[in-house]
């Protein structure tokens, strides 16, 4: 079972008389983690089935969207509920807001419960069963760690795991990998641009070759490629086999995917010397046998 | 002595190419897919085939099998590529007469062991 407390990011300046009545308003209920908008520079906020939202406040001496903007690049991978609050809402500022990622745009004066239903009625991270995790997750998360570590030298650290229920996607590249079992399941992993170049270089840079994009994409899907097929071979002898397709890659700067598989979509997150990443599984769990041969 | 790598990944085949460098096989001739494959089997003789089983067009049990069928190339030694999910196809490619294989992600031992054993069984 997941232990931990859930938590909301506040990002405020901290004499903001709005945040201290958020705090008291919130009494204990969420942990609130305090942010300052200089903090926001070198920071991210990963993904993690405790974190619940991120509410950005506005006061009047407030940054322009684009600071918005980089709230939204601060939340890797998820679309996490960004809530913008203001003390000086307009239209056109709301607009902007919107525009700039903001999931929903509060005006202060609402008070800090409209700022919390908002918040909790936006947020679809939840943790993982146990049993999924351990029986269909593991697999895969056993086939990165030795997948990244012999091919890289780099050894990935599991950051997080949790299930979502949107089916946004982001990242600068992603590998879709589609699974076949009692319905059609996809894996995709993405990956930071930074984190994409740092992988292309340990495997290329060796053999003498000279990186370009088109060899880190090839790297990107041999890994996806190789994940999938171990975890493949682990889940045979179970109700979770599966066949699977050749992998494609999506790449584009903080692109988005977004699709209706109708099924939970699990992530696990992973972090380390080599970068960030995050691997996204959605396919049937409801624990029932395949249907036919899918070997 | 000429090999022929056929895999689909461009990753790969530099990967493989480097390894086969080091243990001096510097004649080494590479395919995106099985057809591909067919074109260079088709132009020279090749002494030794590296072959992925998981590639588009026309993937690596079939081409096997068309390989070993044809009496020109069924008796040039096979080592065949893989991750470790593909137990089954591993096993029905053995079946179908390759001489080793080597699971992906390999380290260079793997493949030098493989090819010591492809060429044992070709010459033994």
């Amino acid at each position: 079972m997941n232990s931990k407390r859930s938590n909301i990011y506040l990002v405020a300046s901290k004499e903001s008389k709005w945040a201290l009545d958020f705090q008291a308003f919130i009494n204990g209920r969420y942990d609130i983690i305090m942010l300052k908008p200089e903090d926001l520079e070198n920071m991210r906020i990963s993904p993690d089935s405790a974190v619940r939202g991120v509410i950005v406040l506005y006061e009047s001496d407030c940054p322009p969207a684009q600071w918005f903007k980089r709230v939204r690049s601060c939340v890797l991978y998820m679309d996490l509920p960004l809530i913008a609050v203001t003390t000086t809402l307009t239209l056109a500022m709301r607009a902007q807001l919107l525009a700039a990622g903001a999931s929903v745009v509060c005006d202060a004066g609402d008070g800090p419960e409209r700022v919390l239903i908002e918040t909790e009625n936006r947020c679809n991270v939840e943790p993982v069963m146990e049993n999924i995790r351990q029986q269909l997750l593991n697999p895969f998360i056993d086939a990165t760690m030795r997948t990244l570590t012999t091919l890289t030298g780099g050894a990935p650290l599991l950051h997080s795991v949790y299930c979502k229920n949107g089916y946004s996607i982001f990242g600068d590249y992603s590998v879709l990998v589609t699974l076949c079992t009692r319905s059609e399941g996809t894996m995709v992993i993405s990956f930071p641009r930074q984190t994409g170049y740092e992988i292309g270089k340990r495997m290329i840079l060796p053999l003498g070759v000279e990186i370009n994009e088109e060899l880190v994409q090839s790297c990107l899907m041999e890994i996806a490629n190789i994940i999938v097929g171990q975890a493949k071979g682990a889940l045979a002898p179970t109700i979770y086999r599966f066949s699977m397709s050749l992998p494609n890659i999506i790449a584009g700067r903080n692109h988005v995917i977004r699709y209706q598989s109708g099924l939970p979509c699990l992530v696990a997150s992973f972090t380390g010397e080599i970068g960030e990443f995050a691997l996204q599984l959605c396919m049937d769990i409801s624990g029932q046998e395949p249907k036919g041969d899918v070997s | 002595m000429k090999v022929l790598l056929i895999d689909d990944s461009a990753v790969m085949r530099l990967m493989l190419k480097s390894l086969l460098k080091q243990y001096d096989f510097t004649d080494v001739a590479e395919a995106g897919n099985g057809m591909e494959g067919i074109g260079i089997l088709n132009k020279g003789p090749i002494d030794l085939i590296l072959l992925d089983l998981h590639m588009p067009e026309l993937d690596g049990l079939e081409l096997l099998r068309m390989l070993k069928s044809n009496a020109h190339w069924r008796n040039i030694p096979v080592i065949i590529i893989t991750s470790d999910s593909e137990k089954d196809k591993l096993r029905e490619g053995m079946k179908l007469g390759a001489d080793s294989y080597i699971t992906k992600p390999f380290r260079n031992e793997g493949l030098k062991e493989a090819i010591a054993l492809a060429m044992r069984r070709k010459t033994g």
